[in-house]
Parts: structure tokens; sequence; C-alpha cells
């Protein structure tokens, strides 16, 4: 891979994640765009969802089609494949003992995943783990393309963790990160369902009244619906790191070089 | 009892024999419309269709858990109507008021609200009952076939997933058992330590077998090499090639591919 391919496919990353961002944020846009410029909104109602819905699954597909690359590497497949596999059979144990509320242990090798084999892998982990567990479990539904962007982005973002030798500091590192991410990915699918409940900013008692009030409501929400489930969540992913990450890192750490080697034909 | 399962059976089966994409156009078309409409008959109509089409063509069997669907449907118009007249405080009818020193809730409580919350709601659960009559009707090895062609490594990557599943599972429930004689018991999260671990491991050494397999196969030959094996081909077919072109070897052979073999004995004949 030259550079410029590098700096292109970095640029399509950036682009990619920028339109889900805009599509998660969009039931706050909206009223900024009505209150400065003086833009009457021509979105009519029920588009917010829509559109949002649109946006990330298109979001979806480019980080999809770019992570997954032009190379194949069959050890990759493979061991991605098992990965996900695994991940599915947690997802399989939450779904038939739930746990207390938004706990969930999909997360731990979703993290520790990314953090071993990277970015790459970690977007792809997280992404094809909510899918396939979805199709396994019935979980298929209108926030599959949200899940699935935000599992992405846990592991996306765990690739970039810094590697101290250390593994005190790894640990530190890993449990704050998934503590964070507890909390993190309760808002993020919050937004989701958010233009229903709240109403659609385009055309409803919101019409006109600006980002303040939107977030004012938007915090009330969060402490109404999901502040508990959250809280269930950040415990149990530090639970799991502790108990499991280190040892865990180890384990995958020991495949890393084994997945990178690659017989090339000169 | 008869009359009513025949019917049943029969609606499964035309369910089943639909195309899995027919079945994402109707999901299409579904969620689309009830995104778009904020009428209450209209979202109470798709409502009621979604829910038949679910009874009727959905196939439950292998499904070991499945939503609860009419309790979480309560639960969401509940809260939705609940949250919308404490946040909304719109409209003229007022059922009574909260003081306005109250942070976010205070205000007037209104009916308005309350119908507002209630059709946000219908809309939300109505949305969630199309996606369930979906994944109901369609089985999971079916969905994938949807994947597009660009994606197509990540479909593989869901097959393999799902192919690797149940084994392990099995996996899981031989470690456990294998651990249980050597005395280890299951205590708290640290009790676990020693069945993830041995689990992951073995997943990532069949994993690289299975590597080993597909490349074997020609996964992931990479156009280049493809070239270049059909270059050696050619290469090394060239000096029989020329030398049977230069022979006169009759041009029959090389047009007419499947005829070349049995011509071959008299085409010696033929050239002499």
């Amino acid at each position: 891979m030259t550079r410029s391919e590098q700096l292109l496919g970095g640029l399509l990353l950036f682009l990619a994640s920028l339109v889900g961002v805009v599509a998660l944020l969009l039931p706050f846009l909206v009223p900024i765009a009505q209150t400065t410029g003086g833009v009457t909104s021509t979105l009519r109602v029920g588009e917010t969802p829509l559109l949002m819905l649109v946006l990330a699954v298109i979001c979806l597909a480019i980080l999809l089609v770019e992570f997954q690359g032009s190379r194949t590497n069959a050890k990759v497949v493979a061991a991605l494949g098992v990965m996900v596999a695994g991940t599915a059979v947690l997802r399989f144990i939450e779904v038939a003992v739930p746990g207390p509320g938004g706990f969930s242990p999909i997360f731990l090798p979703i993290i520790i995943g990314g953090y071993v084999f990277g970015s790459r892998f970690g977007f792809l982990l997280g992404a094809m783990s909510i899918l396939v567990s979805a199709l396994i479990t019935g979980g298929v539904g209108p926030w599959l393309p949200f899940q699935a962007l935000a599992a992405g982005w846990v592991g996306l973002l765990a690739g970039w963790l810094p590697r101290p030798d250390n593994p005190g500091l790894q640990l530190i590192i890993l449990v704050s990160y998934g503590f964070i991410w507890g909390f993190l990915f309760g808002a993020i699918m919050n937004l989701y369902t958010w233009p229903y409940l709240a109403g659609d900013p385009a055309q409803t008692w919101q019409q006109g009244s600006g980002l303040i009030t939107t977030l004012k409501s938007y915090v009330a929400y969060y402490v109404a619906t999901s502040l508990v489930w959250d809280t269930a969540r950040a415990v149990g992913n530090v639970a799991l790191i502790v108990v499991l990450g280190i040892p865990l890192v180890r384990a995958l750490g020991r495949f890393r070089d084994r997945l990178r080697f690659e017989a090339t034909t000169a | 009892m008869s009359e009513e399962s025949i019917t049943r059976q029969q609606a499964r089966k035309i369910g089943n024999g639909l195309d899995p994409r027919a079945w994402a156009v109707w999901l299409l078309a579904g969620a689309i419309l009830t995104m778009l409409t904020r009428n209450p008959l209209y979202l109470l109509l798709l409502l009621a269709i979604s829910r038949t089409v679910d009874t009727l063509c959905g196939n439950r069997e292998g499904i070991g858990w499945s939503l609860p669907f009419w309790r979480v449907s309560a639960v969401i118009v509940l809260f939705s109507v609940l949250f919308n007249m404490l946040m909304a405080h719109i409209g003229s009818t007022v059922l009574f008021t909260l003081p306005e020193s109250w942070w976010l809730i205070g205000g007037p409580i209104t009916l308005e609200a309350a119908a507002f919350g209630f059709v946000s709601g219908l809309s939300l659960i109505t949305l969630l009952s199309f996606f369930l009559a979906f994944s109901h009707a369609v089985p999971p090895h079916r969905m994938i076939q949807l994947v597009p062609r660009a994606l197509h490594e990540m479909g593989l990557v869901a097959l393999i997933a799902m192919t690797f599943l149940p084994e392990m599972l099995q996996q899981q429930r031989r470690i456990r058992e294998a651990q249980a004689i050597r005395g280890n018991q299951i205590k708290g999260l640290r009790g676990w330590r020693p069945i993830i671990i041995p689990l992951i491991i073995g997943g990532f050494e069949r994993s690289l077998n299975l590597a080993e397999a597909m490349v074997s196969r020609g996964f992931g030959a990479t156009e280049t090499q493809v070239h270049r094996m059909v270059h050696d081909c050619c290469y090394c077919w060239r000096w029989p090639w020329r030398w049977l072109v230069r022979c006169g070897w009759p041009g029959v052979a090389s047009r007419a591919g499947s005829l070349w073999l049995p011509v071959l004995p008299f085409s010696f004949w033929l050239t002499d």
C-alpha cells in the first residue's frame, strides 16, 4: 500500500464516520439549522428517523467495505469468523440468562480484540458480532445499524489505545476504556429512539425551540431511561476486564504474529 | 383444530418459499410507511398487518427465546405517553398542572401531549413489529444471501461464524466437563477464566487450520497471482502448440475444443 492510498483510506474513513455522527446527531442538528440561518426545515413529519436510518446504513456499509479492504487475507477472515462466533455465544448466553440491567459480556472480546489486533480488526469484529448475533437471536430491528456502528467504534477506538509494556498500566487503560464505553454506548443507542419518543424536531412541540431545550430534554430522557442500565453495563465491563482482560490480551497476543505472517510469491 | 393448523402450515410454507429479497422489499415498504405516517389509524392497520404476517408465516422453531412483543410494546407506549406528558406542555386541554418551579417537568399537563406520546409509541412498536415478523419469517442462513456482492467477505465471516457457533458451544461444554473432572468449580467470575481462555485459544487454532484449507482451495488468490498462473500455463503450452501449428495440424481441432481428442489419432494420418 502506498502512502497516498493510505491517506485516501483515512480520508474515506473520516468522511464515513462523519456521516454516521451526523446521522446520530440529526435530532440536535435540525433545531440548530432552524434557529440560526432562518432555514425553514424541509423535513416532513417522520423523515428524521428515516433519514437517520438511511445515513446509518450508508455509513456502516462504507466502513465495512473500506475495512474489509481490497486485499483478502484468509487468516484474518477465518480468525474474524471464529471471534465473531465466540462473541455471538456470549450474546446467546446473555439473551438466555439476562444479567442485571444493560450488562452485556460482548464488549469484553470486542475491546480486547481491537486492542490486540488493531482498529481495523476491532471495527469489523464489533460490527459483525452485532450483526451475526442479531441474526441468531432474532434481534433484527431498526436499531441494528446503530448498534453495529457503535460496537464497531468500540473496537476501532480500542485499537488506538496506547500499549504500555507494564500489564498493570494496560489493565488500568482497558478498565477505564470499558467503563467509559458502558455509558457512551447507551447514550448513542438512545439517540436512535429519541426522535420517536421526544417527537420529530421538524414539526412538533419542539419547533423553533433551539438546541438548549432539546439537550435539556435529552438529558432528562437519558436519566429516565438508561442511567441505571448503563451503570450496570459499565460496572460489568470493569469486572470482566479486571478478571479476564490481561490473560485474554496475552492469549490473543500469541496469535498476532501468526495472523500477520504471509507468504508472498515474488 | 385441523383446519386452522393446516392453513397456518400452508401460510408458513408460502413464507418459506419466498425469496429473501421479496421479504426485504416487504420489510422496507412496511418500515418506510410506518416512519412516514403519524396517522394513528394507518399505524394501527400496519401493526395489524405485520402481526398477522408474523403469526401466520413466522417460524419460531429453533429459536429458544423470542421477544415478548405485547409486553414490550405496552412498556414502550406507556413510557412514551408519560414522558411526553411530563416534558411537552402543548395544547389547550389541561388535565392538571404541576408547579412551575419543578425543573423540566413543571407546567400544565395536557391531553394533547399524551396523544402525541401515544402516537409516537405506536409508530415505534409498529416498526418493531415489522422487523420481528421479518426475522421470524426468514431463516438466518437465507438472510445472509441478502448480503451484497461488495461485502462478500463479510458475508463469508458471518457464514464461518454461524458454522462455528454450535461447535463453540460444544467445545465450551467439553472444557467445562474437563475442568470439573479436575475438580475446578466455577465460582464467580474468576471461575470462568480456565474455561474462556482455552476456548479462545482452541478457536484460534481451528481458525488457522480453516485459513490453510481456504488458501489451498484458492481463496484470496489475487489477480496478479492468477495472471501469473495463466501466463505460466500459456508459457509451458506454447512450444507444443507452435509445433502443432507448424505441423499443419487441422484448424478444426483448435476451434472445436471437445472434438479434438477423438480426432487426435487421425490427425497424423490426415496430415501425412
